[in-house]
């Protein structure tokens, strides 16, 4: 970023808004592109209830494209109304110690909020704000959605000003006042002050290569795939006629061709439906992920990423619950992980549907060293690499054979029985691939503690293993079947704010053990856990 | 009424998982719990023979018969469930430490459930209509990252449930967060 855009934008800042001036502002006229993506994204939202009336009305539509022009121009014309509408309504304040919002045409929101219930300040540039040197601020408070507040187009400069004031009103550690001190008399202020610290270090970036790696190993397109099944039939009919179009009939294909042919056509479709699939991952991978940077203060990991939009999310380390490292199969063959450091419960985030993945620090393919020093900072001593881990019992292998396994089987093979065309080798292959799948999630299962952490391993192909400190534990729950008491088997499970985590069908003693130490360390202890 | 609040001194050398004793609920509890089950019960069986019966839009005979045996089954089918609530509802019990609060329950998965006091972020006693009509009370217990799942003991008599919450926000935990 140059210093002229930074200064300028600095100037019009203080020219517009002095930040404890008491009085209601209005932000910059920008803001309605916020409102016309917010109120687009949100009918593209609901289009998907109301397809079925298209697909009922197409024919009608067909008949009078005027009308369904007329339409959609409504639509705009609706959606760009109500964004300037929001626009003029949403006014924001800053007095001493308090952020305040309104906003809402038909519900009213007024957040009041304090800078010392802030918890998070993160900013975020869209594409839109990025041309002009805008951005938007939101506010996160700790739990409750109705305290999130959003302040939107604010001046880059200025709503890192804001972010440096509300830090330093939290904390009110020497370094961090002198810094916004020095940072307010600048009257042409550095990049370096306004990138927020001097102590902000540098703890790891991403390369194009990591990302196109983190692309390949995390598939993330079989999500589409999933959706995509119902449709399946439909697909490979259109392709079908499609094909025939071009004078390819796939049928007498099938009829004529030798079966090594057809073998050969199958598995070259098959690598290219791969490569599409792995080429979107990684453009998706690039999207998210683009110019990564993890930088740390003394008490905080700030992660700054992404393509189209740029989102920085600031975690402070008291707030991180646990430390996930995942691997897929494709990551394990490649040694990297990908690192996963989680904040509150998940559920909270997912509610926002705005703000799902800022509740996750995640950092993507880096290797084992990097990840225990990132872990390090967080969770001192955490060891999470070099964990032997323990088993867990083998009866878990015989209740998901008899519970799963069996059943499955059984039923397939009564109607491979009474039904010609499944035959009994289909049955015995199922059978012995789900019972493999069965032992190597057994295998993967694992569990450790130590003095300060709890280990958990798990998976099947790929492998996650949990780092969770004992003192943040919040609950925990020790349950046993029938089958389990006669068998001195216990399954825990472990509440933190971040989710619930369960370590099932260990040994009795251990699990006594476990539990009562956890109990120990948190009622002796009473640590804060955010 | 007896008080059978308890407030033992953990003591973690030597304690068992067993040594949270569970106090079992309040004693009419299960029993009032499935006379309300039964009740519902019994009014939707009722509402649905005289849709079956009723002569204004009768029904064909074997629809009918059809209906009949449907709702023979469902009947017998949630039966079963209020039994089993029963059961499920008598084996619960709870037991409070000076360091935390215990819930005991399930007839085949046999849970033990135990919430810090110093990780409880609110605690509410909560009293639905048939519960103020035999007196008793529900304890909610919150801590953070728990939405799916929340902490609650039922049937508790009113003055107990009400002790028992005054006695965690007392402690010196509570009063650090408020």
């Amino acid at each position: 970023m140059d210093n002229i855009t930074e200064s300028s934008a600095k100037q019009q800042a203080n020219s517009d808004i002095d930040v404890d001036d008491n009085s209601w502002h209005r932000v910059s006229p920008l803001a309605i592109l916020y409102f016309i993506e917010k109120l687009f994204l949100g009918l593209l939202n609901n289009v998907f209830y109301m397809l079925p009336m298209f697909v009922v009305l197409w024919d009608e539509i067909k008949a009078n494209p005027w009308i369904a022009a007329a339409i959609i121009g409504a639509i705009i014309a609706l959606i760009t109304t109500f964004a300037i509408w929001s626009f003029i309504v949403f006014r924001y304040r800053l007095s001493a110690g308090t952020v305040e919002v309104k906003s809402g045409i038909f519900s009213k929101k007024h957040v009041n909020l304090p800078f010392n219930r802030i918890q998070n300040v993160k900013i975020e540039q869209p594409f839109y704000y990025r041309m002009f040197n805008y951005s938007s601020m939101a506010f996160d408070s700790g739990g409750s959605l109705n305290q999130e507040a959003r302040l939107i187009a604010l001046p880059l400069a200025f709503a890192k000003e804001l972010q440096n004031e509300i830090n330093a009103f939290k904390s009110a550690t020497p370094i961090t006042t002198t810094e916004t001190a020095s940072f307010d008399a600048d009257g042409n202020p550095s990049t370096t002050a306004s990138s927020t610290a001097a102590v902000e270090t540098i703890e790891n970036t991403r390369s194009i290569g990591d990302l196109v790696l983190h692309g390949i190993t995390s598939n993330r397109i079989y999500i589409i795939l999933a959706a995509a099944a119902p449709f399946v039939n439909d697909i490979f009919e259109f392709f079908g006629d499609k094909l025939e179009g071009f004078g390819i009939d796939i049928q007498s294909h099938i009829d004529n061709d030798p079966m090594w042919q057809i073998s050969i056509y199958v598995i070259s479709l098959f690598l290219i439906v791969i490569g599409l699939m792995t080429i979107l991952s990684i453009l998706g991978a690039i999207i998210m992920f683009f110019g990564y940077t993890l930088s740390r203060t003394d008490d905080k990991y700030i992660r700054r990423s992404g393509l189209i939009t740029k989102h920085e999310v600031s975690v402070p380390f008291s707030r991180i619950q646990i430390a996930i490292m995942k691997q897929d199969l494709l990551d394990i063959l490649f040694g990297r992980i990908n690192l996963r450091l989680d904040q509150l419960n998940a559920q909270i985030a997912n509610a926002n549907a705005s703000q799902s993945g800022t509740n996750k620090l995640i950092v993507p393919s880096i290797f084992a060293y990097e990840c225990r020093d990132i872990i390090a900072h967080v969770f001192p001593n955490h060891g999470l690499i070099a964990v032997d881990f323990k088993a867990i019992s083998t009866r878990f292998i015989i209740r998901y054979i008899s519970f799963i396994v069996v059943p499955i089987t059984a039923i397939l093979s009564y109607s491979a029985y009474h039904n010609e065309g499944l035959s009994a080798w289909v049955v015995l292959v199922i059978a012995g691939l789900l019972s493999t799948m069965v032992y190597g999630r057994w295998l993967r299962w694992g569990y450790q503690y130590n003095e300060h952490y709890l280990y958990i391993r798990k998976g099947l192909l790929g492998r996650d293993r949990y780092c969770l400190p004992i003192a943040k534990i919040q609950r925990i729950t020790y349950s046993q079947s029938w089958f389990m008491r006669k068998n001195k088997l216990v399954s825990l499970k472990i509440y933190l704010a971040s989710g619930s985590y369960t370590i099932p069908m260990i040994d009795e003693d251990h699990a006594k053990a476990i539990y009562k130490y956890v109990l120990y360390k948190v009622e002796s202890e009473a640590k804060a856990w955010m | 009424m007896e008080n059978t609040f308890s407030n033992h001194i953990l003591q973690f050398d030597d304690s068992q998982i067993q040594s949270p004793e569970a106090t079992p609920l309040a004693e009419h509890y299960a029993v009032v719990n499935a006379a309300v089950s039964i009740v519902t019960l019994l009014i939707i069986i009722t509402v649905a023979l005289v849709a079956i019966f009723q002569p204004v839009w009768p029904m064909p005979d074997e629809a009918r018969t059809v209906a009949v045996y449907i709702t023979i089954g469902l009947t017998a089918f949630f039966a079963l469930i209020i039994l089993y609530g029963y059961f499920a509802e008598k084996a619960k019990g709870y037991c409070v430490r000076e360091q935390d609060i215990t819930l005991f329950k399930g007839l085949i998965f046999r849970k033990v459930i135990t919430q810090p006091i110093c990780r409880i972020q609110h605690i509410e006693v909560k009293r639905g209509p048939v519960d103020r009509k035999v007196n008793l009370a529900k304890l909610h217990v919150y801590s953070a990252g728990d939405i799916a799942q929340t902490f609650e003991i039922p049937g508790l008599d009113v003055t107990l449930a009400n002790s028992i919450r005054n006695g965690i926000l007392a402690h010196k935990d509570m009063q650090h967060h408020g």
